[in-house]
């Protein structure tokens, strides 16, 4: 049943897209079979990062921005978990920028969920990387000055192999790419347009619904990296949103590439030991067997 | 005794610590002691360095007081060697350099011309001349070099630069200072070597890390050994990410550690707060460098003891220790191992740059043996309930995936689950928990040792490798009026009781340190008694400390 993935009734403000979010994650969870004790959420610091404590799985709170780090030595350590980060735009873009670029450049096989609400609710209202230019906010009450980051290119140029969009105003595609983003061999990116009534009221769903633009109606998933930048571009030059899966392709995981395909134990080899202080130093290890 | 102390100096990219490594190694050959200290610039190429190379058939515990053998590959060698030789001392330098009047011996050859006559270095050729000239056999350097490169032409050019430069010395007219050789087999080590042993020994199996001098050795290590062992190690994007990647890998189950220098430390604070509050436990390794800020990145300090004991906000649990000793290097870095574990915190192992980057010999190590990490399997009860991780009954780590458990670990405050509990009654419960578990470690320190006199009425007190020198300062003090005892600190946080205790009636302390700002000094000052006379010894010019300037900050001028 579904509700084994349910630990307490989830709190966000009424109307927040993290209930969505919350909804479509549980589904994808329940849909792929999976059970809650090979899961393990790790969660930043933000409003979507509450959900590890409404969520019944394994999980790790990490620190403001440290999502991805955490993530990697755990799956490093234990390939066979299935490791899902979750961040807002802030814990993701803004204080964690630099680890998603290096995650996503080696390919270790996590699902990263950004919900992108374009603003900082946690801290009730102030302007996050992906605030557009402009925007009256408690701190920039002339507009703020700077341009939004961009997401999606930014995941396609540091070498993510499965880039994703999604939407808080449609449960059932959003549910699917979460789907597909935890199958995904490698590291996955899906960065979800979210609304925020309290601190963002200017985003609404209706307005992000006018928006959007189904990709998988005009080819995607694709695999070449120009193909993806290209589609991208073209939706988002004419003030729209790509929504779906953008980019897949298969590359060998960090793991693979290390040769840490199984999960580590906490057997101590004295026997090897001595052997590399030997070969490596000279140096006698006298171990007293 | 017979002792000798060698400097090679010149610069950046001349191969001075080529010619040194080839040097210690045959000196190892012959079953001596030796303690050496390398000066370096932060620029890779041009700027001045030497090695000091101390030689002794008997236990050299500190840098040198004098240099015996000068060896210039370049003038600037001379001038900043000139305040430790002797009458005595023996300087070799190129006939070709201008160089200030000395009052011992130079020895002018023509190491440049010989270099491009045999097709050779001059460093190499330097080798030669000294090998001669400590007296040992052109065999041991030609086999340490056919051991060393494996490139056939570039052994070629190195052997008939050696044989050139041991030919130079035969033909000198100098007399060999004739060390001795014994009948024991030694090795060569770097402090990083036994850190990284005794990380593999404690069973670590996960390493990540930023590269940083003084540090960086430990991980050049680890990420060969590591993967032999069935471990991971992995270079990553900076310290941030270094200590999270390691408390992610301690969650799934690993024994995890990263190493880095007072620069990754600041960084990592924030995640030693996350280890202690989610009792995670992790290793971390400083090897303390110049500082504040850049400072001088390759020389040495001890100034990251106020960090070291207190990183982090809030009442974060830690554990701080600072070996003495090389053996301690390999020694305590497993304690950290088991400490981590036992108490869920982290260690953070503060280490010295003369002892990590430089070569010592050794003659074996004992091996610590221990359990690896306790991983619970508990059966499952039927239905899936997330596991009491943080309840006191529990022994040992439950990690992911344990059937009908899910581990769940926090840095917000938790409840016995790890389950998110904001109430301050909470908190205070579970912080209070935390704040208990390092009251057995005041009691049972690491490595307490006093050495020395237990009743003297005169104490030092050394923090890492301040010791040595300390010991062999203390033991050229022949006074029968002036007893000591001496105490290397190691367990820096929590601080032992027994320090308090062990001083109560003494009347005059040292402390000795390498800091501006006498942190040990500030640390452990109420635990001294209140009536004593207490002086703090410093040094802060990026060279260990000497026993003859501890000798006489002890002693005074006129002793």
């Amino acid at each position: 049943m579904v509700d084994v993935f349910e630990r307490a009734k989830p709190r966000w403000c009424p109307g927040c897209g993290n209930f969505i979010v919350y909804e479509a994650l549980k589904k994808a969870f329940y849909e792929l079979g999976l059970r809650p004790e090979e899961i393990v959420l790790v969660c930043g610091i933000g409003c979507a990062t509450f959900i590890w404590s409404y969520l019944n799985t394994n999980a790790l709170k990490a620190i403001h921005g440290r999502v991805l780090p955490a993530a990697t030595g755990i799956k490093l350590v234990n390939p066979s978990l299935k490791v899902i980060g979750v961040s807002g735009d802030g814990d993701a873009y803004s204080i964690g920028c630099n680890h998603l670029i290096h995650t996503a450049r080696r390919n270790v096989d996590l699902t990263y969920i950004v919900v992108d609400n374009g603003v900082f609710g946690n801290t009730r209202g102030q302007p996050s990387p992906t605030t557009p230019t402009h925007s009256i906010t408690k701190i920039t009450p002339r507009g703020w000055p700077e341009k939004p980051i961009n997401p999606i290119l930014l995941a396609l140029a540091s070498g993510a192999t499965f880039v994703a969009q999604g939407y808080v105003g449609d449960l059932n595609n959003l549910k699917k790419i979460f789907k597909d983003a935890i199958n995904h061999h490698g590291f996955s990116l899906i960065n979800i347009l979210s609304v925020c009534p309290t601190f963002n009221p200017t985003r609404t769903i209706m307005q992000l619904r006018r928006e959007i633009v189904y990709v998988e109606e005009i080819g995607a998933p694709l695999e070449k990296l120009e193909d993806a930048v290209n589609l991208v571009s073209s939706i988002q030059r004419e003030g729209k949103h790509p929504i779906g899966v953008i980019l897949m392709r298969d590359e060998p995981t960090y793991n693979e590439l290390l040769g840490a395909t199984r999960k580590i134990d906490n057997i101590i080899d004295y026997g090897k030991i001595h052997e590399i202080s030997k070969r490596e130093l000279e140096l006698i290890l006298d171990v007293k067997y | 005794m017979k002792e000798v102390s060698v400097r090679v100096a010149g610069l950046t990219g001349q191969g001075i610590e080529f010619a040194t490594e080839v040097i210690v190694k045959v000196c190892a050959l012959n079953g001596l002691n030796v303690y050496t200290f390398r000066k370096f610039p932060t620029i890779v190429r041009g700027g001045s360095t030497y090695s000091d190379i101390r030689i002794s058939d008997q236990e050299v515990k500190a840098i040198p007081d004098r240099i015996d053998v000068l060896i210039c590959l370049d003038e600037s060698g001379v001038r900043e060697a000139v305040n430790l030789l002797s009458n005595e001392s023996i300087v070799l330098v190129d006939d070709g350099m201008d160089i200030p009047q000395l009052s011992c011996g130079v020895v002018k050859q023509p190491l440049k011309k010989k270099a491009l006559e045999v097709n050779s270095r001059p460093n190499i050729i330097a080798v030669g001349f000294v090998s001669g000239l400590l007296g040992f056999r052109l065999d041991d350097a030609l086999k340490i070099l056919e051991k060393k490169v494996s490139k056939k032409n570039v052994l070629e050019s190195n052997l008939r630069g050696l044989e050139c430069g041991y030919r130079l010395f035969m033909e000198s007219g100098l007399e060999s200072l004739r060390l001795p050789s014994l009948n024991v087999l030694k090795t060569v080590v770097q402090g990083s070597d036994l850190v990284a042993l005794g990380a593999l020994s404690a069973g670590c199996k996960f390493y990540s890390g930023y590269p940083i001098t003084p540090s960086t050795g430990i991980m050049e290590k680890l990420a060969r050994w590591l993967p032999e062992v069935g471990g991971v190690a992995v270079q990553v994007e900076d310290e941030l990410s270094a200590i999270n990647m390691v408390i992610g890998a301690s969650y799934a189950g690993a024994r995890a550690m990263t190493a880095t220098s007072g620069p990754g430390l600041s960084l990592m604070v924030e995640g030693i707060g996350f280890s202690s509050m989610a009792e995670i436990p992790v290793v971390i390794v400083d090897v303390q460098r110049v500082g504040p800020s850049t400072g001088l990145p390759t020389a040495h300090e001890q100034g990251d003891i106020d960090l070291a004991t207190h990183p982090s906000h809030g009442d974060v649990q830690r554990i701080v220790l600072a070996p003495s000793t090389l053996e301690e290097y390999y020694s305590m870095t497993v304690q950290a191992f088991e400490l981590a574990d036992r108490y869920r915190c982290p260690v953070i192992l503060l280490l010295d740059q003369v002892y990590v980057m430089n070569y010592f010999t050794l003659e074996k190590i004992e091996a610590s043996k221990i359990q690896g990490r306790r991983i619970l399997s508990i059966p499952s009860k039927g239905m899936i309930q997330v596991f009491p991780s943080y309840s006191d009954s529990v022994e040992g780590f439950a990690t992911p995936i344990l059937e009908g458990w899910l581990i769940v670990a926090s840095s917000v405050e938790h409840d016995f689950r790890g389950l998110s509990s904001q109430d301050g009654e909470s908190h205070a419960k579970m912080s209070l928990k935390r704040l208990q578990k390092l009251k057995e470690l005041e009691d049972n320190p690491v490595g307490w040792e006093v050495l020395g006199d237990i009743d003297a009425d005169e104490a030092v007190i050394s923090v890492g490798s301040c010791r040595g020198a300390v010991e062999e300062a203390l033991e050229r003090i022949t006074s029968p009026d002036r007893r000591f005892m001496h105490i290397p600190l190691k367990q820096l946080w929590p601080l032992p009781r027994r320090l308090e205790e062990t001083l109560k009636n003494v009347e005059k302390i040292y402390v000795v340190e390498q800091n501006a700002s006498g942190q040990l000094l500030n640390l452990i000052s109420s635990k001294l008694p209140k009536n004593a006379w207490i002086k703090s010894v410093r040094k802060i010019d990026g060279i260990p400390f000497r026993a003859g300037e501890i000798y006489l900050e002890i002693v005074g001028q006129g002793g």
